[in-house]
């Protein structure tokens, strides 16, 4: 059964396959640190509001995945964050996840590169799990 | 039988921007690396502490194993522009290669001059070694087998795009910077304002590569890409295993400095591949360098 993004649901999914992943989990062994993905507003689909997944990340394992709260946007330590269209690209596969994120497609919007960059295996194999998850994007975007 | 181009009436198209390039390397390619004046370096290199010296002694084996590298590997690329009948792209490509082959000469010149002697292999990381001793020659050497515009891409996203694009380009700009403000190493500073500049053509001709292949054939841009992600985690690893090294770079390198330098000239320059999708070969062909995302 096909998910929106980055609803709670989706969001549950996303935890699954993302501890499923043996490639993510050696990668990311030394990683520590909750990370947010997060989808700009788009009024002309009917995302009235930015909407975000908070991921809390330990080690190659992910303890939580939730609808992003407040909170957790300023707990964060990395918001990556994209418009709708580019996110849709990424899930169709049609943008490859780093260098999307190299060309500021998808942006950095919290955090440090330079750190980040240390972790571009595990970053890979966590955008690798997101499009695992089997995502329904929302009508009207071409 | 071969029809010769410059005896037709098509003569050489001066407006086509490899032979701009071309022009512009016969006046800027020319300096001599034994010219350089390295004297003032061997004082500096002498008042180096131990942390400084490893790092620009690792600094310099990887950019001269880089260079040979790329020396030896470009022949290939050359040879099947050559027999497409692109007189005008092979001329450009005669000053890549001997440019290259300087930038060897100038590396092995510095280690020669501050007295270094050893293996300097021992600072080619795994990382390192899967890009210049595995995926930059197999890339290369493909194209002696398989001339199709599918490896002629991956052989220049591989070349031009990561190895002179990314690594190169990153590690001579921060290099110069660093020592430039510092006012040390004035001969290193003086070879990297060549080898910039070099550089800046060459990879100027790779975009140009790319943007016509993809102008040619749609799916070349999805080859670009899958190839760029391929080769982006052991290029950024390369960057991680110098920057890592050490809690405080010497020389006030700057990790953020490189790495938002580097993602400003990626950005750049797959921009200008994807404008290429839609645009012709011909405009290819008369693009300008800051249309193809190099600024000088």
């Amino acid at each position: 059964m096909p998910f929106e993004p980055f609803t709670a649901e989706w969001a549950q999914v996303y935890k699954e396959k993302l501890n499923q992943n043996p490639q993510y989990r050696q990668a990311a062994k030394t990683w520590e640190g909750p990370v947010v993905f997060q989808v700009e507003k788009d009024p002309a689909i009917g995302l009235e509001e930015d909407r975000a997944v908070f991921l809390d990340l330990s080690q190659g394992e992910c303890r939580d995945a939730r609808v992003a709260t407040e909170e957790d946007l300023q707990a964060a330590e990395v918001i990556i964050s994209g418009d709708t269209q580019t996110w849709k690209q990424v899930f169709d596969r049609k943008l490859e996840p780093i260098s999307t994120l190299m060309r500021g497609r998808l942006k950095l919007v919290k955090g440090n590169m330079s750190v980040l960059s240390a972790y571009v295996m595990a970053s890979k194999q966590l955008l690798a799990s997101a499009l695992e998850v089997d995502t329904e994007i929302p009508e009207g975007l071409d | 039988m071969r029809v010769m181009q410059t005896v037709s009436e098509q003569g050489l198209d001066h407006s086509m921007l490899p032979m701009r390039l071309y022009h512009k390397a016969k006046k800027l390619g020319v300096w001599d690396p034994r010219e350089i004046d390295l004297s003032q370096d061997r004082a500096d290199w002498n008042r180096f502490n131990d942390v400084e010296k490893e790092m620009s002694m690792r600094l310099n084996s990887l950019f001269l194993g880089g260079e040979e590298a790329v020396t030896r590997d470009l022949l290939p690329l050359i040879q099947v522009i050559s027999k497409e009948g692109r007189l005008e792209e092979e001329m450009f490509l005669t000053t890549f290669l001997w440019e290259e082959a300087k930038h060897v000469e100038i590396f092995r010149r510095m280690v020669d001059e501050l007295g270094v002697t050893g293996d300097l292999s021992v600072y080619h990381s795994d990382n390192y070694k899967r890009i210049f001793y595995e995926y930059l020659p197999e890339a290369m050497d493909r194209l002696n087998r398989d001339p199709s515009p599918e490896a002629q891409a991956e052989a220049s996203v591989t070349y031009n795009m990561i190895v002179e694009g990314m690594l190169a380009e990153t590690g001579y700009y921060s290099t110069f910077m660093s020592f430039k403000r510092l006012g040390i190493m004035p001969g290193t500073v003086q070879a990297f304002e060549y080898l910039k500049r070099d550089e800046s053509r060459h990879i100027c001709y790779g975009v140009y590569l790319l943007s016509r292949l993809i102008a040619e054939h749609d799916h070349i841009w999805d080859v670009v890409n899958k190839r760029m992600e391929l080769l982006l985690e052991p290029a950024i690893g390369v960057v991680q295993d110098i920057i890592g090294e050490v809690d405080e770079l010497p020389f006030g390198l700057d990790k953020d400095e490189m790495i938002q330098y580097s993602m400003k000239q990626f950005g750049a320059r797959m921009n200008a591949l994807e404008r290429a999708r839609n645009l012709s070969v011909e405009k290819i062909q008369q693009a300008t360098e800051e249309e193809l995302g190099e600024a000088q």
